[in-house]
């Protein structure tokens, strides 16, 4: 069972140059947990998890305690516009570069193994260089389905 | 010069400089220079062993352990809210009362405690204000310091000169106590009036979100609150009177940290984490390392020379807690102290021999009041001096930790410009109230 044949073929992915409202439009639209950042060429550049992107309109400062949930009222976070910061942010400014990938070639469990050691939810894969596809634990179950379900 | 004498010189100056430069680990350099001094036969296994004063150790480990449960109560985060809600979000009037409080943890605590708990929710409520965090900040790191130099178990070189020196908790409060306060209102005038325009908050919109969180929400386990604050209570209770009892303060703390351990039903294994051990054997090695220096007789030829300069009583104190303030604005105070300890240990007596030809015990005692200035000069150097730089208590290298995730980071240059002012001003303070309570002629 290849990963090629089980992975997802159709998902959003955004250009190293979308603007933060773009980016805010791919998580929403598509329900996506992670975004693959994809160079002209169709090469990987990156990947934002929606858990980064989310801190950017949290400030750091929350990290600092250990609850929040004392607080009833949090209208001192909302805001009408974005600061001139973060108008300036793209994609690139937000990916973790240093992403784990898998090739198309490989297993499925190979995918299994790696979701969940690396706690990820989903990995991008690659085929001939470019970003052909990603891999969820979901499409790791339509594989088990294959394996046992059907006999 | 002997063989040991050279050995213990090269091995105590390596360390120090080790220690001073940071690169690696001062606790690393405690243990290994501590070993060395054994390995060149310096002095035995025995004696080593015998100059960890376990006093110090057993108070550090009593007070680690108490504090570890204290820590998850969410004590420290309620007492934050509930300030500033009887404030109305009044900036100032946050930073005083903050201020004050940190003051007091810090004495009857840890001060790294203290500001590890107070300075997070101190930070939040200072944003939803949308006050810039920075004066509130600086104001603890002054707070803790100050109010860590008011007891015996407030800060590292109290306990160090307070076991040493054999003076009990009431002694430090009684004597320091009045100049921390003084201190301390002088500070707080002082922070009035550099930060006061600052500390206008952003609306009363803020005010009202400020007005509606519920501190009730922070305390995670009542039962367990009400526990640590009854052994917490009854422990210093033992402190106040653990001289009329014929104990030491170890004992003290480790029956309150002990009675905390049972009565907590709390996971050992956890607590015993939460000790910490970096500081123990930091403290271990140090006393092996300064006990070499002694055993060597380097410390009675030094007091010899100092005694040489001058014999005058005025001119040592001024000497030492100018020279402790400046040493620990830059420098990990608490090796400071360490080797200070013995040396004015050594001048005390050569300036107040006994020559009324008293019993042991009633010398001891007689000795003690004469040299009491002596032990106070170097306590009030050694701790406030703390305040000078942003690296001269630890407390304030994590408060500048976390001020790095907020709007204003403190570095170096932006804390010294009000730290180091105000700690001179705080030795000024320190230095006549030396003056006037020990060495003007009655």
């Amino acid at each position: 069972m290849k990963i090629g044949d089980y992975m997802q073929r159709d998902f959003r992915k955004v250009s190293p140059h979308t603007p933060l409202p773009g980016i805010a439009r791919a998580f929403y639209e598509t329900g996506q947990p992670a975004l693959p950042v994809v160079r002209a060429d169709g090469s990987l550049a990156g990947i934002i998890a929606i858990e980064d992107f989310i801190l950017v309109f949290l400030p750091q400062y929350i990290d600092l305690v250990r609850s929040v949930d004392f607080i009833r009222d949090f209208g001192f976070l909302e805001r009408t516009s974005y600061t001139i910061e973060e108008r300036l942010l793209v994609a690139e400014d937000l990916m973790r570069e240093e992403v784990f990938v898998l090739e198309e070639t490989e297993s499925v469990m190979k995918a299994a193994a790696a979701l969940h050691k690396h706690r990820l939810q989903r990995i991008p894969v690659v085929g001939g260089g470019k970003l052909t596809g990603m891999i969820s634990l979901n499409d790791v179950c339509r594989a088990i389905y294959d394996m046992e379900g059907r006999s | 010069m002997t063989v040991g004498t050279i050995a213990a010189l090269a091995v105590f100056a390596a360390a120090y400089g080790f220690i001073i430069s940071e690169r690696i680990h001062r606790t690393k350099i405690a243990i290994m220079g501590g070993v060395l001094l054994v390995l060149f036969h310096v002095m035995t296994q025995a004696e080593a062993f015998s100059f960890i004063d376990f006093n110090t150790i057993g108070l550090l480990t009593g007070m680690m352990l108490m504090i570890s449960v204290i820590k998850e109560t969410g004590v420290f985060s309620w007492v934050a809210i509930t300030i500033a809600k009887r404030t109305g979000g009044d900036g100032w009037k946050i930073l005083l009362w903050f201020s004050i409080f940190t003051a007091l943890a810090s004495a009857l605590l840890d001060n790294v405690t203290t500001v590890l708990l107070i300075a997070p929710i101190t930070i939040l409520i200072a944003e939803m204000l949308d006050i810039p965090p920075l004066p509130f900040l600086v104001a603890e790191i002054l707070a803790s310091n100050i109010g860590g130099t008011a007891t015996l178990i407030g800060d590292p070189p109290n306990i160090l000169i307070g076991s040493a020196a054999d003076l009990s908790f009431l002694a430090f409060l009684v004597h320091l106590g009045p100049a921390s306060i003084a201190v301390f209102a002088v500070t707080l005038l002082a922070l009035r009036l550099l930060f006061r325009s600052r500390l206008s908050p952003g609306g009363a919109e803020r005010e009202r979100i400020i007005a509606g969180m519920d501190q009730s929400r922070v305390i995670t386990d009542p039962a367990l609150l009400r526990r640590s604050l009854i052994v917490l209570g009854l422990t210093i209770a033992g402190f106040l009177v653990h001289d009329l009892l014929g104990l030491k303060p170890a004992t003290v703390a480790l029956a309150g940290g002990g009675a905390l351990l049972i009565w907590s039903g709390t996971d050992i294994e956890k607590r015993l984490e939460e000790i910490e051990w970096t500081t123990l054997f930091f403290f271990m090695g140090l006393f092996v390392l300064v006990g070499g220096l002694e055993k060597a007789g380097v410390l009675e030829w030094l007091a010899g020379a100092v005694l040489s300069a001058t014999s005058d009583l005025f001119l040592l104190c001024m000497f030492i807690i100018w020279v402790s303030a400046i040493a620990s604005a830059f420098l990990d105070n608490i090796p400071f102290v360490a080797a200070m300890i013995p040396l004015l240990a050594r001048i005390g007596a050569a300036l107040f021999p006994n020559a009324q030809g008293l019993d042991e015990a009633a010398y001891h005692a007689w000795q003690l009041q004469k040299t009491m200035p002596l032990w106070w000069s170097l306590a009030l150097g050694a701790c406030l001096g703390g305040n000078g730089t942003l690296v001269g208590a630890s407390a304030n290298v994590v408060i500048a930790g976390f001020s790095e995730k907020t709007r204003s980071p403190l570095n170096f240059r932006n804390y010294f410009r009000y730290g180091f002012p105000l700690m001179l001003v705080s030795i000024a303070v320190a230095s006549v109230y030396i003056i006037l309570r020990y060495l003007l002629p009655r």
